[in-house]
């Protein structure tokens, strides 16, 4: 079960609507937000010692200013070893372009590719560990 | 038998040389009759004589036969048998030893009668003082005839040596009368003309001769019978050989009109059909080769050059292309066209080719008088000397300019279409991507619409949903403007003064440049044209300088500097600030594109750079950037010189 969420997107909205459909669960997972790849890495890289405060599990958007989802995943697996925790990630995004979805299965660290929008159902799978 | 006497006579040095030395006499007498005889000669001071006598008949034959004597003296005796006898024996035998009787008799026939008989001269013993005139006489008488008869033998000699050397001389020789009618042809005829001499002479020298030649003979002969050179030379004429082909001969033609024998004219004449045979072809490939110089010349830029390569020839069309004058150019250095185009080995390498004798092809970028730029196609051919070295070298070439640039527009062209095609996939994959996302929104909204059942909540998704078909909405506007742009052909080029037009532009950015604090300083030459939109143009400069506005330095007030600068292929307008910068490492590929920031800037939609550079690049111009972070940054726009 998950138990602490980590959400990097730009998109205001998405983030609020996803945070909605995880209250409606009633389950109590703790939320995690960064607006974009670069803010999110150094945030968590700040953790990387302390297993207890890194999330299970992130949902990764790709298009985002600053730092993109590529961008952001190249810093993870360069560092990833530090983490004290084995971190679930899925990129989240609205884009249905082939190359995206391809690249993605690139990275071993990687386990999924989701389309927006994720709707409760794909929420309730994903906080269960269930596939999506 | 015989005695001899010999009488020397010391001025005989000085003896006419018609006279031996000595003068040998055979006497027909007795002994006792021999020192009258001698007496009375010696009158003949200049001749010394050796007397031979005899009065036997066989001993005098034998005497004649072994001595010769110049001259015979004889007595005629009573019977007249005797002297008459040695008489006729000597007239038959040796008809050229004068014979004189001297006798004490007179005899029955006359004087005259002895004379009709053969001797030389009848004298009395009585008369013996007339002896030494008769003796004389008869000597001289002997001399002349055999003088005559040795010259007529020389005379046959040479004529008989002269004819050989005309008979047997490889050349014809031929003579004829004034009307052309041949009186002699030497037998070189027949290996020259095919005639048999004795079919050549009697025919007209006319008939021989090429019709289209005889016209010219006809002037040579008649410069010779008026002039005063006695030969005139016809340097090639063609004969008819007697098997109807025509040879050619070079001829001298002698006026012989007053030499004894001849009495007409003269020609001797050569076969030279070889030599002109040589000659024209020699002339053909003279001439086959001035017409590929021509040809050459025509077609071709041509220059030749030295082992050192010094020019030592131009033709017009590389005077033309290169600008020069002859005289500037010959004796320098092939060097003179040299551009930096090409690096030093480039150049080595050609003369290391050359110099081994080998041809070198490639292409060339030189330089004119001007300064301007040419592109040949260029072949240098080594011309080798009889060793098989190399001594000059021939420069042909073709101007490829106008390929050349073709070439490069075609490749500016592939660039623009590949970064054209780049941005269109860009473009694509950012449609996608974010009418996506708005989508995706909107589908969760109502999604979640439908699950909630507090009013509150509809309403709150409700002002969501507006949102998002406002965003959507500005998003698909954004999206026309950039089609737009990418197919916009048909757009308004105007000439720009480059100078009034940034003034304006800042003028109307006034209000945003004066709540930042903005200094702007312009510094653009008067008089700066260039063609272009002006919607495009005052956009990008709008976008650029709020740009340099928006992302301002934190801890300064922005400071905008905007200049000109020129290269042959493009105006620069370069926007130069001091704000926070771009980390150009890092968003090397990005910074021209849609939709994406760097900065966490709420303002930044990321079109503005994106729609510069389209609208630039629509009108073949480009945009790059340089920037240090906390230092500034500096755009530079290339506008396409006409």
């Amino acid at each position: 079960m998950v138990k602490k969420l980590c959400i990097i997107d730009d998109d205001d909205l998405y983030k609020l609507l996803l945070k909605k459909s995880v209250d409606n669960l009633g389950s109590n997972v703790e939320i995690l937000t960064y607006p974009n790849g670069e803010e999110a890495f150094i945030e968590l890289s700040k953790f990387k010692n302390s297993p207890d405060l890194l999330p299970d599990l992130i949902l990764l958007d790709i298009n985002m200013p600053i730092m993109d989802g590529w961008e952001f995943m190249e810093q993870f697996v360069n560092t990833k070893n530090q983490f004290k925790k084995n971190i679930t990630i899925y990129i989240a995004s609205s884009s249905i372009a082939k190359q995206d979805i391809e690249k993605s299965k690139t990275y071993p660290e990687i386990s999924g590719y989701i389309v927006k929008p994720i709707l409760k159902d794909t929420v309730a799978n994903l906080l269960l560990r269930k596939a999506v | 038998m015989f005695s001899v006497k010999n009488h020397t006579n010391l001025t005989s040095q000085t003896t006419p040389s018609a006279f031996e030395s000595f003068v040998k006499v055979l006497i027909f007498d007795e002994e006792v009759e021999l020192a009258n005889i001698d007496n009375s000669l010696k009158q003949l001071k200049n001749i010394d004589f050796q007397y031979f006598i005899t009065h036997d008949d066989d001993e005098f034959k034998r005497i004649l036969k072994d001595i010769k004597p110049q001259i015979i003296i004889s007595e005629l005796h009573q019977d007249e048998k005797s002297g008459r006898k040695q008489l006729d024996y000597c007239r038959m035998f040796y008809p050229e030893i004068p014979f004189v009787f001297l006798s004490k008799h007179s005899c029955n026939k006359s004087t005259l009668h002895l004379l009709e008989e053969g001797a030389t001269d009848f004298l009395f013993k009585e008369n013996i003082a007339d002896l030494p005139s008769v003796v004389f006489k008869a000597l001289r008488q002997s001399r002349e005839k055999y003088e005559i008869k040795t010259t007529k033998q020389q005379r046959w000699e040479d004529a008989q040596r002269f004819r050989g050397l005309i008979e047997y001389s490889h050349d014809p020789v031929i003579t004829y009368s004034e009307s052309g009618i041949i009186t002699y042809a030497s037998p070189a005829i027949e290996r020259v003309l095919g005639y048999q001499v004795q079919e050549f002479i009697g025919s007209n020298v006319l008939e021989h001769i090429h019709p289209d030649d005889i016209s010219l003979r006809q002037e040579n002969f008649e410069q010779l019978k008026g002039g005063k050179n006695t030969f005139t030379e016809i340097a090639q004429e063609r004969l008819r050989h007697k098997d109807g082909h025509y040879i050619w001969a070079k001829a001298i033609v002698s006026d012989a009109r007053l030499l004894p024998g001849i009495e007409g004219y003269m020609t001797n004449f050569r076969d030279i059909t070889e030599t002109v045979k040589n000659k024209l072809k020699l002339e053909k490939t003279l001439k086959n080769l001035t017409d590929y110089k021509i040809a050459l010349d025509e077609s071709s830029i041509v220059g030749i050059a030295d082992l050192k390569g010094k020019i030592t020839y131009v033709n017009q069309e590389l005077l033309s292309t290169s600008k020069y004058h002859s005289e500037e150019l010959i004796g320098k250095s092939f060097k003179i066209f040299q551009t930096d185009e090409h690096p030093d080995f480039f150049y080595l390498k050609i003369w290391k080719d050359i110099a081994n004798g080998k041809i070198w092809k490639g292409e060339l970028k030189l330089k004119a008088k001007d300064g301007s730029h040419f592109w040949v196609s260029t072949t240098v051919v080594p011309f080798f000397d009889e060793k098989h070295k190399p001594y000059q070298y021939i420069v042909v070439m073709r101007d490829i300019t106008l390929r050349k640039q073709k070439t490069l527009e075609l490749h500016n062209s592939i660039d623009l279409l590949t970064s054209q095609n780049k941005r269109l996939l860009n473009f694509s994959y950012i449609v996608s991507h974010n009418l996506r996302s708005h989508t995706s929104n909107i589908q969760n909204l109502i999604s979640h619409i439908e699950d909630t059942v507090d009013e509150a909540e509809k309403k709150e998704m409700m002002q969501h949903l507006k949102n998002v078909a406002e965003a959507l909405n500005e998003t698909m506007y954004n999206l026309n403007e950039v089609v737009s742009i990418q197919s916009n052909s048909e757009l308004k080029i105007e000439v720009i003064k480059l100078k009034p037009f940034v003034e304006k532009t800042l003028e109307i950015l006034k209000t945003q440049i004066t709540n930042s604090k903005a200094v702007i300083i312009s510094e653009i030459p008067e008089n700066e044209l260039i063609s272009f939109s002006v919607s495009y143009l005052e956009s990008i400069l709008q976008n650029l300088i709020l740009n340099a506005i928006k992302y301002k330095h934190p801890n300064r007030d922005p400071l905008i500097k905007i200049t000109c600068t020129n290269d042959s292929n493009y105006l620069n307008l370069n926007i130069t600030d001091n704000g926070i910068g771009i980390d150009i490492k890092k968003y090397k590929h990005k910074i021209f594109g849609m939709y994406k920031t760097f900065h966490s800037n709420k303002d930044s939609k990321g079109l503005g750079l994106f729609m510069s550079k389209n609208q630039i690049e629509a009108l073949g111009g480009k945009i790059t950037v340089e920037s240090k972070i906390n230092e500034g940054s500096t755009f530079r726009l290339y506008f396409k010189r006409n």
